[in-house]
C-alpha cells in the first residue's frame, strides 16, 4: 500500500520537476504547470469587476510582521492601465516591469497608450513560450489582473501562469476566490450600468466573502481607472465611506 | 582603421592630427586611403576595387517627387500633389500615385526618393496588416502612424543613412482632424495648412492668405488648385496631372488624375528680357 | 495510456518501446479534450467554425477569439490549450510579414503550411521543449491561383489538405456529417450554416456553456480572411439552435 503511495508521488513528482511537459493528473491531460496556478491560490484574493465606463481593483493585503509595512499588490503600468497581482510577489512585480516597458516601449513610438488587450495578449504570449513550453525556466507563479481603459472602453483581463488569457466582466483570482466569483456573478447583469461609488462598494462586498477578518483601510487596498478618469490607487480618506457602508451591511 | 589620435592642440582641437606632426600616422593613412581590391572569400568571382575613403551611405536622391500640399478643412482633410517622379531633372515617371491609403482612416504622400517612400509604405502595410490580424476593431489614428514615422525618421538619421523625404499623414479618427509632417531628419510638426518640398515657399503664402479651418470643401479645393497652379508655373518638376486626397469621418478617397487650367500666354511671358533687362 | 508512470513519456526525445512518442499522443490528446474546430472548403471559399468552451461564467461575450487572421488572405482555427494555439497563430503572422518583406508578395498557401508544419514538428524533436498542446484548421487563398485551400496542422508536425476536417471534442460525429455534405456544390454561405448545425448538434451538453464562432475566406469577403459578418453568423446559429430543440420536442413526443 506504501509501496503505490510512494510510486504515485513519486510519478507526480516527476512531472512537477519538469513544468513545461504535458503531464497527466486526474485522468485529465494538463500541462503540468498546474503547480504554478496553485502559487496564485496561496496569494491574499484579488478582485476586480467593471462597468461601461470603470474598471475597480481590490485586493487583500497583509504585512509580513507588525514590524514591516503591507506588500503593495496593486500597480500602475500607464495612465490608463493597472494591475493587481496574486501569487508570489516578485515574480508580480517581474511581470509589472515588463508590462510598465511595453507600455512606455508603446508610447515612445506611437506617442499614445497600449490597446488593453493587445499588452494582456503580449504578457500572456510571453508566459506560454517562456514559462511552460520550455524547459530551464519555471512559470511565472502570479495570476495578473489588468485593468485598463483604451479608445474602446473598459476592460478587465486576467493573466494566468499558463499563458491563458480571459477578458471578464467581473473576476476574482487568490485564495478563497471561488467565494467572491459566485458573489460577483449575481451582478454581471447589473454591473454594466453602476456608478463609479456602486462599484467600488461591490469589489469590496466580493473581496469580503474572501476573507474571514474584516476589512479595514490596513488590510484592503482599491485602485480605479474609467473612461473618464486615469488609473490610481485610493486613499485612505476615500476608502473610509464606503468601508463605513460595508461595515452597516453587516450589522 | 586609422588609430585614433590623441592630439590637444589648442587649434585644431582634440583627436585631430595635422599631416606632418606625425609621419607614421601620415604613412597609415595614406595606405588606409588606397584603392583595395577584393576577392570573394571564397575565391571565386571577380575581385573588384572599392574606391578610398569613408564608408558613404546615402548622398542624394535620385528619383524625386516633389511638392505635396495639405490643408484642412470643414469635414475633413485634403492632401495634393501631382503624379510625376523625376530622374534628376528629367521627367522619368509621369504616372506615379505618390499618395497612398495607410489604413481606413490615414492617407500619406511624399516628396523626395521615391524607393524610400516605396520602404516606408511597406513598413506601413506591415503596421495595418498586424491591426487586421489581431482583428479587435481597434486601427493605428493618423497621429499615430506621424508619431511612428517620426521615430523612423529620425532614427535613420542618427545612422547617417537618411529616408530621403518629406512625408505629409493626414487622417481623421475619433472626431480628430490630423495633418502633419515630418522631414528627413526627423523634424516635424502639424497645422491646419502645410506643404512640403518647394511647395513650402511657394503655396504656404497663399494658404496663409487665404486658409480658415472652417471653410467649405468646394472653397478648400478650389484653393488648393490655385496653390498648385501657383508651384506649377514655378516649379520644373512639376507637371500638370495632379490627384487630390480626402479625409472625412465617413472614410477616405483619392480623386483620379485631373488638370488645372493653365495660361502661358501671359503678355510679359512673350518677351521676357525685355522686362528684366540685363537678367539674360 | 500504457505510457503513464513508465518514464517513456518524459521527453520527447525517447521512444516508448512500441514506437510510440508519447508526449506527442498526449498533445494530441490535449487536441481532441479541446472545443470542436472544424474546417468546410466549398466552391467558393472555405468556412471555419469553432466550438469555444466558456471556463468561467463572466467572460465577456465574444472575447477569446479561438479564430483569427493570421495575414490578410490567411487564417486560422485552433482546437486544444488555448494559448498554444496563440502562440502558433503568432509564429504564423511572423511567417507571412517574414515572407512578405523578403519578396515583397503575399506568402503562398503550400509555404505558408509547410513552414508552419516545420515549426510544430521541431517541438517534437527536443528534450527542452513539449510539443503544441493545438491543432489548428488552416485556410488560405492562394494568391497565385485564387484558389481556397484548407490544411490541418497537428501537435506531431503533421500537414495534410482536406476539403473538410473536424479536431477537438466530437470530431468523429462531426467529421461524419462533413462527410455527408456535398462540398464540391456548396457555397460559403450555405457551408456557414451547416458548420452551425454541425457545432450545435454535436456539443455535449454535459459541458459547460460554448459559444460558436464563424469565420470565412471567400469572394463574399473580399478574398479576405474575416468573422462571418455577424447578422449572418448569429441568423446561421439561431437557426442551428431551433433545429436542435425541433428535433429534441420530437424525440421527447
Amino acid at each position: 500500500m506504501a509501496d503505490n503511495f510512494l510510486s504515485k508521488v513519486r510519478h507526480e513528482l516527476r512531472y512537477a520537476s519538469r513544468t513545461f511537459l504535458l503531464g497527466v493528473r486526474k485522468g485529465v491531460f494538463t500541462k503540468s504547470n498546474v503547480d504554478a496556478m496553485e502559487a496564485v491560490k496561496q496569494g491574499g484574493a484579488t478582485v476586480g469587476c467593471k462597468s461601461k465606463e470603470y474598471v475597480v481593483l481590490a485586493t487583500l493585503k497583509r504585512a509580513a510582521s507588525e514590524l514591516s509595512s503591507s506588500q503593495q499588490k496593486i500597480f500602475r503600468a500607464d495612465d490608463g492601465i493597472g494591475v493587481a497581482i496574486s501569487g508570489l510577489t516578485a515574480d508580480g512585480t517581474a511581470a509589472i516591469r515588463a508590462l510598465r516597458q511595453d507600455c512606455t516601449s508603446h508610447s515612445f513610438t506611437f506617442q499614445s497608450q497600449v490597446e488593453v488587450c493587445r499588452l494582456a495578449g503580449r504578457i500572456a504570449d510571453k508566459w506560454q513560450v517562456v514559462c511552460s513550453q520550455r524547459s530551464g525556466s519555471r512559470p511565472s507563479g502570479v495570476g495578473l489582473l489588468i485593468a485598463g481603459r483604451d479608445m474602446r472602453g473598459c476592460h478587465l483581463y486576467q493573466v494566468c501562469p499558463s499563458g491563458n488569457l480571459y477578458d471578464h466582466v467581473a473576476a476574482a483570482i487568490g485564495a478563497r476566490s471561488q467565494a467572491s466569483k459566485t458573489y460577483l456573478e449575481k451582478f454581471q447583469v447589473q454591473m454594466d450600468n453602476f456608478s463609479l461609488q456602486d462599484l467600488i462598494l461591490l469589489a469590496l462586498r466580493a473581496l469580503k466573502e474572501a476573507t474571514s477578518e474584516p476589512l479595514t483601510k490596513e488590510t484592503c487596498t482599491v485602485a480605479v481607472v474609467g473612461v473618464e478618469i486615469p488609473f490610481r490607487v485610493l486613499n485612505e480618506d476615500e476608502l473610509s465611506s464606503p468601508l463605513a457602508k460595508l461595515t452597516t451591511d453587516t450589522q | 582603421m586609422i588609430p585614433t589620435r590623441v592630439s590637444h592642440n589648442p587649434i585644431i582641437g582634440p583627436g585631430v592630427v595635422p599631416f606632418g606632426v606625425d609621419p607614421a600616422y601620415d604613412a597609415q593613412y595614406k595606405l588606409n586611403q588606397a584603392p583595395r581590391s577584393h576577392v570573394a572569400s571564397h575565391g571565386q568571382g571577380k575581385p573588384f576595387t572599392v574606391e578610398p575613403g569613408p564608408h558613404q551611405r546615402t548622398q542624394y536622391p535620385y528619383v524625386t517627387g516633389t511638392t505635396v500640399l495639405g490643408c484642412k478643412y470643414k469635414d475633413g482633410v485634403m492632401i495634393a500633389c501631382d503624379t510625376l517622379c523625376c530622374y534628376g531633372s528629367t521627367k522619368r515617371y509621369k504616372s506615379v500615385e505618390r499618395i497612398k491609403k495607410v489604413n481606413s482612416s490615414t492617407i500619406i504622400s511624399f516628396t523626395g526618393e521615391l524607393s524610400d517612400f516605396h520602404y516606408i509604405v511597406s513598413l506601413l502595410e506591415e503596421l495595418d496588416t498586424t491591426d487586421y490580424c489581431e482583428d479587435d476593431g481597434s486601427e493605428l489614428a493618423p497621429w499615430e502612424i506621424h508619431s511612428y514615422l517620426c521615430r523612423v525618421m529620425y532614427n535613420r538619421r542618427n545612422k547617417f543613412d537618411p529616408l530621403w523625404n518629406s512625408l505629409v499623414v493626414a487622417g481623421v479618427k475619433h472626431g480628430r482632424t490630423f495633418l502633419g509632417t515630418v522631414g528627413m531628419i526627423g523634424q516635424h510638426y502639424e497645422d491646419s495648412h502645410l506643404a512640403a518640398g518647394f511647395g513650402n515657399h511657394m503655396a504656404r503664402p497663399l494658404f496663409r492668405e487665404k486658409h480658415t479651418d472652417d471653410m467649405s470643401e468646394e472653397d478648400a479645393r478650389k484653393l488648393m488648385e490655385d496653390c498648385l497652379r501657383a508651384c506649377l508655373m514655378r516649379d520644373k518638376t512639376m507637371m500638370n496631372k495632379f490627384q487630390i486626397a480626402k479625409v472625412t469621418a465617413g472614410g477616405l478617397e483619392i480623386s483620379e488624375p485631373f488638370q488645372v487650367p493653365m495660361n502661358w500666354g501671359y503678355e510679359k511671358f512673350k518677351d521676357p528680357t525685355k522686362h528684366a533687362v540685363g537678367a539674360w | 495510456m500504457s505510457g503513464i508512470g513508465t518514464g517513456y513519456d518524459l521527453s520527447t526525445t525517447t521512444y516508448s518501446p512500441d514506437g510510440k512518442v508519447f508526449q506527442v499522443d498526449y498533445a494530441c490528446k490535449a487536441v481532441d479534450n479541446g472545443g470542436l474546430a472544424l474546417g468546410i472548403k466549398c466552391s467558393d471559399g472555405v468556412v471555419l467554425g469553432v466550438e469555444k468552451l466558456l471556463p468561467f461564467k463572466m467572460l465577456v461575450p465574444g472575447s477569446n477569439r479561438r479564430i483569427a487572421p493570421v495575414d490578410r488572405h490567411a487564417g486560422m482555427a485552433g482546437a486544444g490549450l488555448a494559448p498554444d494555439a496563440r502562440q502558433i497563430m503568432s509564429r504564423a503572422r511572423s511567417e507571412c510579414a517574414n515572407y512578405k518583406s523578403f519578396y515583397g508578395d503575399k506568402i503562398p498557401s503550400k509555404i505558408l503550411a509547410d513552414r508552419m508544419a516545420n515549426y510544430l514538428h521541431m517541438f517534437t524533436l527536443y528534450w527542452s521543449v513539449r510539443p503544441f498542446g493545438a491543432a489548428v484548421l488552416l485556410a488560405v487563398r492562394d494568391p497565385a491561383t485564387g484558389k481556397y485551400e484548407l490544411y490541418l496542422l497537428e501537435p506531431s508536425g503533421e500537414c495534410q489538405r482536406y476539403h473538410g476536417m473536424a479536431i477537438g471534442k466530437g470530431r468523429q460525429a462531426a467529421k461524419n456529417e462533413v462527410e455527408k455534405l456535398k462540398l464540391g456544390e456548396m457555397s460559403c454561405l450555405e457551408a456557414v450554416k451547416e458548420a452551425a448545425r454541425i457545432i450545435v448538434t454535436t456539443h455535449d451538453e454535459k459541458d459547460k456553456d460554448y459559444e460558436c464562432e464563424l469565420a470565412w475566406i471567400c469572394d463574399d469577403s473580399g478574398g479576405e480572411f474575416k468573422k462571418v459578418p455577424k447578422d449572418i453568423a448569429d441568423e446561421a446559429i439561431a437557426a442551428a439552435k431551433r433545429a436542435l430543440e425541433d428535433d429534441d420536442a420530437m424525440d421527447a413526443d
